[in-house]
């Protein structure tokens, strides 16, 4: 049975328009995302791994070496199971740092423009011939179906397809955050297909060539070599060194790259890809062994490579030979399509934009688009170019092989990326040179001399297999030997360079948390950082970036903190990267947005963004880094919980931690106030606090503010925090501060309400001897007015009234002082200035009334013109406390005086008695509230106290000089007010 | 995301399952099942028990994640 081309033509063309229909659909939201964008699509796409080699290939690699077709998936299984070490930390690389390549990754870690272009060559060089590979498999798929050699042409129109193909639907963005869901979906959808066409092919050969299972059974007792040749090559052949090389493949060739990191839209697909990838690969080889047994059963006159064609046209329906070549085109396209794409990005990043990188005022997004479509038709014509030079007697594993060689080498590469941080560009560098070079002298020389490219080259196989190693064992082994052999010694001989050492904290663990202590950003605002950009890529790509790097950091176009710059900076650096690579976006970056690398970030800075880090990556903490993660988290969480007001800042006057307590003190939320200016807070708190973290000193008490119309009363305490490193580093010193905010309101109110308490006690005192005192002078008037019925001496009536008037008086003079003494008023707020001597006499006369003080002999030695400044009422209260406190504590007879002088600029009173004393263990004791030596009932404890308040409130002091059964002096000093002074 | 001591589990776990399948796979024990007496689908078999034991560890893990 054979076909006509043009029939096998227009059904790959039909196909290739599905293809195309499934892309565009996916990408135009036809196909609901929730159908495209999943594990199982994400799974599938990675099935671009099996490529024509696979689907015609495996089947003539199993009849020459046996089961060692199989370690070709085997590697890749174990590669997958590994995926919690070894492919999602790449994967956390690529989407952290917006790389969308191998060649990317390794300039980003190596810092090294270099390596991103010699490693982006090394994979053209490896992968040209693969693609060439998939070209060829098309075109003799064709010939066996048609038994005629297909025209150039046709390989050139499917060439042309798979270009259109990849333009269309693969280089649609500029941006590696852009995925490319039509292009997955249309790859998964190949998978699909050429897992469906080989699993038919296979059915076909166990039900169609053989009747069934028992059939087979039956067949393979009768030919015991079919097993046994299965078995023989494990035992002989390279068999560990094809399961290496497979595990490094299934990461590493640019295809796997590409699909697995590139394209990968959630982290948790990974997970599921690491068994279920492996499944499908399962699946795809069940019908290896039965095709093989069908094709040797039938025995079949062709390349054993060719039986999955071969079966089904000797003995099949009609559809099944187009189906089967359709699952061949379906796996060579969406290798050629992934790999050309992945190839494209690599070579635009890493030898196109660095040899003519584009003229500022060209539109740049535009320039790379274009640039990379232009690769796409460059690279599929090269591996054309490939195809038509290659020799047709090159094996489809052979040439598959040598791409897994080749891709091999930068393993040593990875494991220094990932594990080991000392490795650096020149190890790496030298070990790829040298794995290259054995790379291209064991295995591609030979390729190219029997394809008549070269003749006559240096056989370094020969010397290399005096090993006993054989052909593929000896290139592998010595070229990795060399390779890794030169990375290491390299690496441990040379030095690293800066920018290497902070890559590889980045690469080494997610755990570390890289400080920017060091260098501050020179431009000091986003706009002045798109002015920086616009000269090399251009007004609008700088701005655009600009504004999409503040858009995914959550700033705003106004940011000055420097930290932040430094933020948006590296951010900035991270899209660059994506879109020109990660080399030539350091080099912009650290020429266009210089920093001043002499200025140095103090920790305290760095707060935010390092509490930012680890709030991101705490679930990935382990060990000591967690321990030291919850006692951080502990100590934060006492600052948050204290109950009082703490507020951090950092040198620049940013707040870093802005507690509860002073949330609820203040009524500004935390995110109000984290990350701003201590100015920038609400009324009255910017001020206050801002003013306060200038001054001098270190405490300000009592201080009055006015909050949301009523007076709040706060003490402010403040102390520097030294930066740790800044110290070390013997730096100047950048300290931040830690404030404290006292709320003393309700102390406050308190203290006013114990003062009135206290005030209406001492009036109740006060009242029995007022009364007693009012009594005798109204019992006076009473028999005066009496005596005055009956009297008509005008005289006596004269004296009669004088005397009433006089007895008025005292009334109205005892009255008045309690009245004054009693009323109430705000503390504080009635300030004025008085003779001193007022409230002297005053105060003598009320505590005259009181027992104790009708007892003693009051003497005022207060000068008549010195005048105090301060709230009369409570001065008054002090001074009735005291000599209250004189009576007390004297015996009758005695005398209790009180002086007044100003010298030196302030005001001394002494009140002064006889009494017993105060004892000296109890004179530190009598100012504390509610101390009192008076029995139960007497006294509350208070009088001392307050009037040490009121004291203190009038910027005085209070002292006792007491000596026991001598006499107590009590000593006030007030400052002298401006007018008194005057 | 898997918590800290979880995801240690997790790459602890996948060790040990990495060095299984080298036992199976790539150790002299290879050489021992791969004898003619054998079954010819006994690869698959032991293939398949990698790959479900991986199914098994993964599907336990992301069900701690939930």
């Amino acid at each position: 049975m054979t076909y006509d081309l043009e029939v096998l033509f227009g059904a790959s063309l039909c196909y290739l328009l599905i293809l195309f229909l499934v892309a565009y659909a996916t990408d135009s939201g036809l196909i609901p995302e929730r159908w495209t964008s999943n594990s199982t699509v994400y799974t599938l796409s990675l099935g671009v791994y099996a490529t024509s080699w696979s689907y015609y290939g495996s089947v003539g690699f199993a009849l020459r070496e046996g089961f060692l077709f199989i370690t070709i998936y085997l590697g890749v299984t174990i590669a997958f199971l590994l995926s919690p070490v070894l492919l999602r930390p790449i994967l956390r690389l690529t989407r952290d740092y917006q790389l969308s390549s191998l060649a990317d990754l390794f300039a980003f870690r190596y810092r090294s423009q270099l390596a991103g272009a010699l490693v982006t060559l090394f994979m053209l060089v490896g992968s040209l011939p693969y693609i060439a590979l998939q070209i060829r498999a098309v075109t003799a798929s064709l010939q066996v179906l048609t038994l005629e050699v297909p025209p150039r042409l046709l390989a050139l129109g499917f060439c042309a397809m798979l270009i259109l193909f990849a333009i269309m639907f693969g280089a649609r963005h500029t941006s590696p955050r852009e995925k490319h869901r039509g292009l997955v979906a249309a790859i998964a959808f190949e998978s699909l297909v050429k897992l469906a066409a080989l699993l038919l092919v296979g059915l076909f050969a166990l039900f169609g060539v053989f009747q069934g299972p028992a059939d087979l059974s039956h067949w393979l007792t009768e030919h015991p070599e079919a097993t046994r040749t299965l078995y023989q090559p494990i035992q002989d052949g390279p068999w560990f060194t094809l399961l290496f090389l497979s595990f490094c493949a299934a990461f590493l060739l640019p295809r796997q790259f590409h699909m697995t990191f590139a394209e990968n839209t959630s982290s948790r697909s990974i997970g599921t890809a690491s068994w279920a990838f492996p499944l499908f690969l399962l699946l795809l080889n069940l019908a290896i062994l039965p095709i093989l047994w069908a094709g040797t059963r039938l025995q079949l006159e062709m390349d054993a490579d060719y039986y999955v064609l071969g079966i089904t046209l000797a003995q099949g329906p009609v559809w099944l030979p187009v189906l089967a070549f359709i699952g061949g085109v379906s796996a060579a396209s969406a290798m050629v399509i992934v790999t050309t794409l992945a190839l494209s990005s690599m070579s635009l990043n890493h030898l196109l934009l660095p040899a003519s990188y584009p003229d500022p005022k060209l539109d740049i997004y535009r320039w790379l688009l274009w640039g990379r479509r232009l690769l796409i038709i460059i690279i599929i014509m090269a591996g054309f170019g490939f195809y038509q030079l290659l020799e047709q007697n090159q094996g489809l594993v052979q040439l598959g092989l040598i791409s897994f060689v080749a891709v091999a080498q930068f393993l040593p590469g990875i494991i220094g990326t990932l594990y080991w941080r000392r490795a650096n560009r020149q190890g790496f560098i030298a070990g790829l040179l040298g794995g290259i070079t054995i790379w291209s002298l064991t295995l591609l020389q030979p390729l190219l001399e029997q394809s008549g490219f070269i003749e006559g080259g240096y056989n370094l196989n020969a010397l290399l297999q005096t090993s006993g190693l054989g052909h593929w064992q000896s290139a592998t082994f010595w070229s990795l030997a060399c390779n890794g052999l030169l990375f290491i010694g390299i690496s441990l001989l040379t030095r690293q360079s800066e920018g290497e050492r902070e890559a590889a904290r980045a690469c080494h663990s997610s755990n570390t948390i890289p400080l920017p202590l060091e260098g501050v950003v020179t431009a000091g605002s986003p706009a002045q950082f798109s002015q920086g950009l616009a000269s090399i890529v251009g007004h609008e790509a700088a701005e655009l970036e600009v504004s999409r790097a503040l858009e995914d950091l959550g700033m705003h176009g106004t940011e000055s903190r420097p930290l932040e710059l430094r933020r948006l900076r590296d951010r900035i650096e991270r899209n660059l990267s994506g879109l020109i690579g990660p080399q030539m976006a350091h080099m912009i970056i650290s020429q266009q947005l210089g920093m001043d690398n002499e200025a140095k970030t103090a920790l305290a800075d760095s707060i935010r963004y390092v509490e930012e880090r680890l709030e991101e990556s705490r679930s990935q903490l382990q060990g000591l880094n967690a321990d030291l993660d919850s006692l951080h988290r502990y100590h934060r969480q006492i600052l948050l919980d204290l109950p009082l007001g703490v507020c951090a800042v950092a040198p620049d006057h940013t707040v870093v931690i802005w507690n509860l307590a002073l949330k609820q003190t203040s009524g500004v939320a935390a995110s109000q106030a984290v990350g701003h200016k201590l100015t920038s807070l609400p009324q009255p708190w910017g001020e206050l606090l801002a003013g306060f973290a200038v001054t001098r000193e270190g405490h300000t008490h009592r201080l009055e503010v006015q909050v949301g119309g009523h007076t709040r009363w706060y003490n402010l305490h403040k102390a520097a925090i030294p930066d740790p490193n800044l110290t070390r580093q013997r730096l100047p010193p950048r300290t931040g501060l830690v404030i404290l905010v006292e709320d003393l309101t309700d102390l406050q109110n308190l203290e006013a309400e114990l003062a009135h308490n206290e005030r209406l006690a001492l009036i109740g005192r006060l009242a029995a001897g007022v009364a007693h005192e009012i009594g005798n002078p109204v019992t006076g008037i009473a028999s005066l007015t009496q005596n005055l019925r009956g009297e008509n001496d005008p005289k006596v009536i004269e004296e009669s009234i004088q005397a009433i008037l006089q007895q008025t008086r005292r009334i109205s003079s005892i009255v008045q002082s309690l009245v004054n003494f009693s009323r109430s008023g705000t503390p504080g707020t009635d300030i004025s200035t008085f003779p001193l001597n007022d409230i002297m006499e005053e105060a003598i006369q009320l505590v005259r009334l009181t027992r104790s003080g009708k007892r003693v002999t009051f003497g005022n030695g207060c000068p008549e013109q010195l005048r105090v400044t301060g709230d009369r009422q409570r001065l008054c209260q002090v001074l009735i406390n005291l000599l209250t406190n004189a009576c007390d504590a004297s015996s009758p007879g005695n005398r209790v005086d009180i002086f007044a002088r100003q010298e030196q600029g302030e005001i001394q009173i002494e009140v002064m008695d006889q009494g017993e004393g105060i004892p000296s263990e109890l004179q530190q004791e009598i100012f504390t509230p509610f101390f009192t030596t008076k029995v139960t009932g007497k006294g509350t404890g208070l009088g001392l106290s307050l009037a040490d308040k009121i004291i203190a409130e009038h910027n005085g002091s209070i002292e006792i000089d007491s000596v026991p059964d001598v006499g107590t002096r009590v000593i006030i000093r007030l400052p002298v007010g401006k007018e008194e002074s005057s | 995301m898997a918590t800290g001591p979880d995801n240690e589990q997790q790459k602890e776990q996948t060790l040990l399952l990495f060095l299984l399948a080298l036992f199976l796979f790539a150790s002299p024990f290879t050489l021992w099942w791969a004898t003619a007496d054998n079954l010819w689908f006994l690869p698959y078999l032991l293939w398949l028990l990698i790959i479900i034991a991986g199914a098994w560890l993964e599907l336990r893990h992301s069900r701690h994640d939930l």
